[in-house]
């Protein structure tokens, strides 16, 4: 057998555990279809999508912000717009019985997506 | 009948393995040119994703390990018929040879560091001027623009964050990455998780690496440590296998 060894303080023990099952697992999921999961699987990949248009928009207001040059009615409309979303986002998860990190996407060598 | 495959391993004869495969099944070893394609039958039945058949698959590679370069699979590689697998070995024989020579008598060993996150951020704005304008800021204005400046906020911390992050990992890495051939880490995987990290240690170096792990955990007492190996090389491998028609093998 190879020297299989844990070093860790035992009081971190909970944590680790804790912030581990946070990290998705990298094995791909092989799961059978079914109408379910299919339908899950199509959530989760959409609301991903819409997800990642949600922030870069909202990046795109923040940097607006910072270069100046908005009225504080411009921005509060904005602000306005982006907080129904994120709270839409936020039901539509739970609709689909989604977590925020399900919403991802891993790209294989190139990381997660978001 | 289906084939299970448990890896790839730097030796084209037949061996005699006494480690049993999932559901029970005999190990064997089908070779190519000098590498082969340690497999097990397998009938759909007998496969399930489960704890127990993890822990089989873990137990044949880490076996394999003893006596042999080992390219170990991900669980749950199956293949539909034994010329399928002949055809990975041919095709993929040069990449497995490379593969097999980088990681013979190596193992892989990970490492993991917590680190307060919210204790961090809390300096962070502490200490930042532009962050806690705009945490003045915030508290005069209406709804829609205090989500939006609290975004800024939390952008700008979080790129702070990264930068101290990056200096930590910087630091831990320059000292662990002495007794390693390669490495994979990755910042922040979690806001408490700043350092996730493979090493590939030849084995003649483990002691000095988990000598050199326990110093550093001495040193950054505020930081919690984890420590864990020797696994077979599973972040190590660059190969990606395909099989167009049936898909299932990755």
């Amino acid at each position: 057998m190879i020297d299989e060894k844990i070093i860790l303080d035992d009081k971190s023990q909970e944590e680790f555990i804790q912030e581990m099952e946070k990290v998705k697992s990298s094995l791909p999921e092989r799961i059978d279809a079914n109408p379910e999961n299919v339908e899950k699987g199509l959530a989760k990949l959409v609301l991903t999508l819409i997800e990642l248009i949600r922030r870069l928009l909202e990046k795109q207001a923040i940097r607006r912000i910072e270069a100046g040059g908005l009225t504080d009615e411009e921005i509060e409309k904005m602000g306005e717009t982006f907080m129904k979303l994120e709270k839409k986002m936020g039901e539509l998860k739970k609709e689909f019985g989604l977590e925020d990190e399900d919403l991802n996407l891993n790209l294989g060598p190139l990381g997660d997506l978001m | 009948m289906s084939k299970y495959l448990y890896g790839i391993i730097n030796w084209g004869k037949k061996i005699d393995i006494s480690e049993k495969g999932i559901g029970g099944e005999s190990v064997c070893n089908i070779p190519y040119q000098g590498i082969g394609a340690i497999v097990s039958e397998l009938s759909p039945s007998q496969f399930k994703i489960s704890k127990e058949n993890v822990f089989i698959h873990e137990g044949v590679v880490e076996k394999l390990m003893e006596d042999f370069a080992v390219l170990p699979m991900r669980f749950g590689a199956i293949l539909e018929e034994e010329k399928q697998i002949k055809m990975i070995l041919k095709r993929y024989h040069q990449e497995f040879q490379d593969n097999l020579v980088k990681v013979e008598n190596k193992v892989e060993l990970g490492v993991r560091i917590l680190w307060d996150s919210e204790r961090i951020k809390n300096k962070i704005i502490d200490a930042n001027e532009k962050i806690k304008n705009i945490t003045l800021r915030v508290n005069k204005k209406s709804p829609g623009e205090r989500y939006l400046l609290e975004k800024m906020g939390g952008e700008l911390i979080e790129r702070i964050l990264n930068e101290r992050a990056d200096t930590l990992i910087a630091r831990i890495h320059k000292r662990l990455e002495r007794y390693a051939d390669d490495s994979r880490l990755k910042r922040l995987a979690t806001p408490k998780m700043v350092l996730s990290a493979s090493y590939l240690v030849p084995r003649e170096k483990i002691d000095q690496f988990k000598t050199e792990f326990q110093e550093i955990r001495k040193k950054y007492k505020k930081l919690a440590f984890l420590y864990s190996g020797a696994w077979p090389p599973y972040s190590f491998i660059e190969t990606q296998i395909q099989i167009a028609d049936d898909g299932k093998m990755k």
